[in-house]
C-alpha cells in the first residue's frame, strides 16, 4: 500500500519524520535514521553561535514517558554549512531547524540554512527548558510568533514549518500568528512542561538542568488535542508530533489532522527501525479496516 | 530497571596512582544487581557537577566492588576525585560494548596502551595473564608522559615476573634509565620489538587519538588486518544510549556501537578525527 504523502509540495515516501533532537546532528547520523525508514528526517535545532548544552544527565525517562533538558547543544550555523552541504544526497527529504534567543538570530540562521538544499525550515518557538529560548525567551505568545516567522518568511524560501508547545487552548491563537507571519504549515507539538523527576534516595532532581520537557506516552493526549484543534482552526499541513510510539498512535495523531506525524522518543522505545514499523503496523491496520489511502484518514476525527 | 535512572554508588576505597590520578572502588547503595564487562563504561556523576563516561580498571565485579581510574580533567573529574571512602555519587549504566575477547582466542595479542587509555586495557591484561593457554604470544606495550603516569606498573610488572619481553614501557621523559624495559620516546616504537606475525595476532588500543592512529597505521604496514585492530575511541556524552546522537563518528554511535570499533570502521574518518 502505497503511504506517500505531499507537504507542502515536499514528497515523503511515507508519513513518519525523525523529530527534532533526536540523532539529528550531523548527515551520516541522519542518513543511517533514513535508512531505517523514516519518510524524512528533521535536524537537531541549529543556532548562530555553537553550544554546549546543560550539564548531564540531559535524558530520563520514568513509566510514563522521557524528560530531557539538552538545552540545545549543536557545533552553529557555520559548522552546519559544512556539515549538510550535500543534503541533498540522503534518500529522503532533509528538513532545518533553526533556533535563536532574538527573532534577529532566527531569520539569521535561516538564512544561512536555505542556502543549503534542505527540502524545507522548521522553527521551534516552543522549548520549554532553555533559557533565552522558547518559553524561557518570551517567544510562545502571539505577537513573537507572528513577529519571528515573519522576519524568517523574508530569509527563507523554503517551506516553513513553525513547532508550536503542547498548550491549552491558546494554540490556536499561536497557529494564526504563525500563519499570519507566513508559514506553510505548523509541527506540533514540542515537549510539554517543564517536569521535573527527583532521585528521592539522593534527595536531588535527577536532570542536570533540574527541569525538563515532557515528551513520549504521557504528551501523547495532549498533542493529539493540539492538532485536532489547530486543524480547526488554520487550513495549513500540520506534523503531529508527540508520543508516537506505534502505528495506531500514527493514525490517531493523523485523524485528528495531522499529514505527517513527527517521532522523537520512540527511537528510545523500540530503536531506530521505529519508523519501518510504524509504517508497516499503519498498512497492516489501514487493510483491516479497508481504508485504501491516508487521505481517508487525516482529518477523520472531524465530523 | 529503567538504564537511564541514575542509581546511587558508594565510594569504598580510594587509592591514588598518581598526581593527578585515582582509582575508585564503587558499589551499588541501594540495588544489588549489577554485571558488566571489561570494556564497558558506566556515566558518573555528581548533583551539580555534571556527569562523564568512565571505562571499568577491574576484571569483574569482587563482592559486588568494581573499580574506575579517573584521571583529573577539569571540574567534574577533580571532584570525583576528591571524594573519599563512604561519599556517593550517582551512576549509570554499564553502557556500550566490550574488547572482543572471543576474537582474540587462539591469536597473539598485542595491547597498546597510552596514558589514562591504560586504564581501560587493564582488565583485559588480567584477564589475558589468567588464561594464558587461550592465546598465543601476549605483548602490552604501554607509553606516557612519565614513569608516574605509567598507571599500574608496579602491578604488571609483578604480574609479568619471568615473562621476558611481554610488558615494554615507554615514557617521554625518562628518570630512572636503568630499568630495561622502560625506554624514551614513543610507544608505537615497541612495535618494531615484537615478534610476532601481524596477521595471527589481535590488538587492542586505547589512548590518545593521535596514538591509536600511529599505531593501527604502523599495524597495517606490518601486515594486520585493519579489522584485528580494535581502538576504544573518546567522545563528549550526553544521553549514553544512542538518544540524542551527540557521540557520533560518522554514523555510529560511541556510546551504544562502541567505544570500541574495529580500526577498520574507523578508517576513513582517520584524517579528519581519529
Ligand atoms: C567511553 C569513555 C570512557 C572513558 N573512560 C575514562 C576513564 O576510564 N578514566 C578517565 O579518567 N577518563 C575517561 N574518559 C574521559 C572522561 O569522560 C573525561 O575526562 C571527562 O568527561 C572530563 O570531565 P570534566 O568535567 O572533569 O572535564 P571538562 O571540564 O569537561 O573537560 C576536561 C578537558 O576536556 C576538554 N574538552 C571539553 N570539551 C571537549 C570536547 N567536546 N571534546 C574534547 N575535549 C573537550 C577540556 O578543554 C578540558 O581540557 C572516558 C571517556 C569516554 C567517552
Ligand atoms: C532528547 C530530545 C531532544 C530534543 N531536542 C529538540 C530540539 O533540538 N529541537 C526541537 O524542536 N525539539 C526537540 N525535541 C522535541 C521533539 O522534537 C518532540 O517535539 C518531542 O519530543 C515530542 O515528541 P516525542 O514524544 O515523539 O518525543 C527534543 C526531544 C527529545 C526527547
Ligand atoms: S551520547 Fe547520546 S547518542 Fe551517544
Amino acid at each position: 500500500m502505497d503511504l506517500s504523502i505531499d507537504l507542502c509540495g515536499i514528497k515523503l515516501p511515507n508519513p513518519t519524520i525523525l523529530a527534532s533532537g533526536v540523532l539529528g546532528v550531523s548527515r551520516c547520523s541522519l542518513a543511517r535514521v533514513a535508512s531505517c525508514g523514516a519518510g524524512a528526517v528533521t535536524t537537531k535545532s541549529i543556532s548562530l553561535e555553537p553550544r554546549s548544552g546543560h550539564d548531564n544527565p540531559c535524558v530520563v525517562t520514568y513509566e510514563a514517558g522521557m524528560l530531557n533538558a539538552m538545552g540545545y547543544p549543536n557545533p552553529g550555523a557555520e559548522a552546519a554549512r559544512e556539515e549538510f552541504a550535500a543534503v541533498d544526497q540522503l534518500p529522503v527529504p532533509v528538513i532545518a531547524s533553526a533556533v535563536g534567543t532574538e527573532p534577529e538570530e532566527f531569520a539569521a540562521v535561516a538564512e544561512i540554512l536555505t542556502a543549503l538544499p534542505f527540502a524545507a525550515t522548521e522553527i521551534p518557538v516552543s522549548c520549554p527548558h532553555t533559557p533565552g529560548f522558547g518559553l524561557m525567551g518570551g517567544h510562545a505568545s502571539t505577537d513573537a510568533i507572528r513577529r519571528i516567522t515573519s522576519l524568517v518568511r523574508d530569509k527563507t524560501k523554503l517551506p516553513l514549518f513553525v513547532k508550536l508547545p503542547a498548550g491549552g487552548p491558546e494554540v490556536v491563537d499561536l497557529a494564526k500568528a504563525a500563519r499570519d507571519g507566513g508559514a506553510d504549515g505548523i509541527t506540533a507539538v514540542n515537549t510539554i512542561g517543564p517536569g521535573m523527576v527527583i532521585n528521592i534516595e539522593a534527595a536531588r532532581p535527577v536532570l542536570g538542568f533540574k527541569k525538563g520537557g515532557v515528551s513520549g506516552p504521557a504528551l501523547r493526549p495532549v498533542a493529539v488535542r493540539c492538532v485536532y484543534d489547530i486543524y480547526e482552526a488554520v487550513d495549513l499541513p500540520i506534523i503531529g508530533v508527540g508520543g508516537i510510539t506505534t502505528g495506531r498512535d500514527a493514525i490517531e495523531m493523523m485523524m485528528a489532522g495531522a499529514r505527517a506525524v513527527g517521532i522523537g522518543s520512540a527511537v528510545y522505545y523500540r530503536g531506530m527501525d521505529v519508523f519501518s514499523e510504524v509504517c508497516r503496523e499503519i498498512r497492516t491496520w489501514m487493510e483491516d479496516h479497508g481504508y485504501e489511502s491516508l487521505t481517508e484518514i487525516v482529518g477523520a476525527a472531524h465530523q | 530497571m529503567n538504564p537511564l535512572e541514575p542509581r546511587r554508588a558508594l565510594v569504598r576505597e580510594k587509592i591514588q596512582e598518581n598526581r593527578e590520578t585515582y582509582s575508585l572502588t564503587l558499589s551499588l547503595a541501594d540495588h544489588d544487581h549489577f554485571s558488566y564487562r571489561p570494556g564497558q563504561f558506566n556515566m558518573l556523576g555528581l548533583p551539580g557537577m555534571g556527569e562523564a563516561p568512565f571505562s571499568f580498571s577491574s576484571l569483574h565485579l569482587e563482592r559486588g566492588r568494581f573499580t574506575h581510574t579517573i584521571r583529573e580533567a577539569g571540574s567534574l573529574t577533580r571532584s570525583i576525585c576528591q571524594l573519599a571512602a563512604g561519599d556517593i555519587l550517582s551512576i549509570r549504566g554499564p553502557y556500550g560494548n566490550e574488547w572482543p575477547l572471543e576474537k582474540a582466542k587462539g591469536r597473539h595479542l598485542i595491547i597498546v596502551g597510552g596514558g589514562i587509555g591504560i586504564a581501560p586495557l587493564r582488565p583485559v591484561i588480567r584477564h589475558a595473564l589468567g588464561n594464558g593457554e587461550e592465546y598465543g604470544r601476549l605483548y602490552f606495550l604501554l607509553g606516557a608522559r612519565t614513569e608516574d603516569d605509567l598507571l599500574f606498573r608496579e602491578e604488571f610488572e609483578k604480574l609479568t615476573a619471568g615473562r621476558d619481553g611481554t610488558l615494554l614501557m615507554t615514557v617521554d621523559r625518562g628518570e630512572k634509565k636503568e630499568l630495561s624495559h622502560i625506554r624514551e620516546g614513543l610507544v608505537t616504537a615497541l612495535l618494531d620489538e615484537i615478534d610476532v606475525d601481524p596477521e595471527e595476532s589481535i590488538t587492542f588500543t586505547c589512548g590518545p587519538e593521535l596514538m591509536m592512529r600511529f599505531v593501527a597505521r604502523q599495524l597495517i604496514q606490518m601486515g594486520q588486518d585493519p579489522y584485528d585492530i580494535f581502538v576504544s575511541m573518546e567522545r563528549r556524552m550526553k544521553c549514553g544510549i544512542a538518544h540524542c546522537g551527540h557521540c557520533q563518528i560518522g554514523a555510529m554511535y560511541v556510546c551504544k556501537d562502541g567505544p570500541i570499533f574495529p580500526y577498520g570502521d574507523i578508517k576513513r574518518f582517520a584524517d579528519t578525527m581519529l
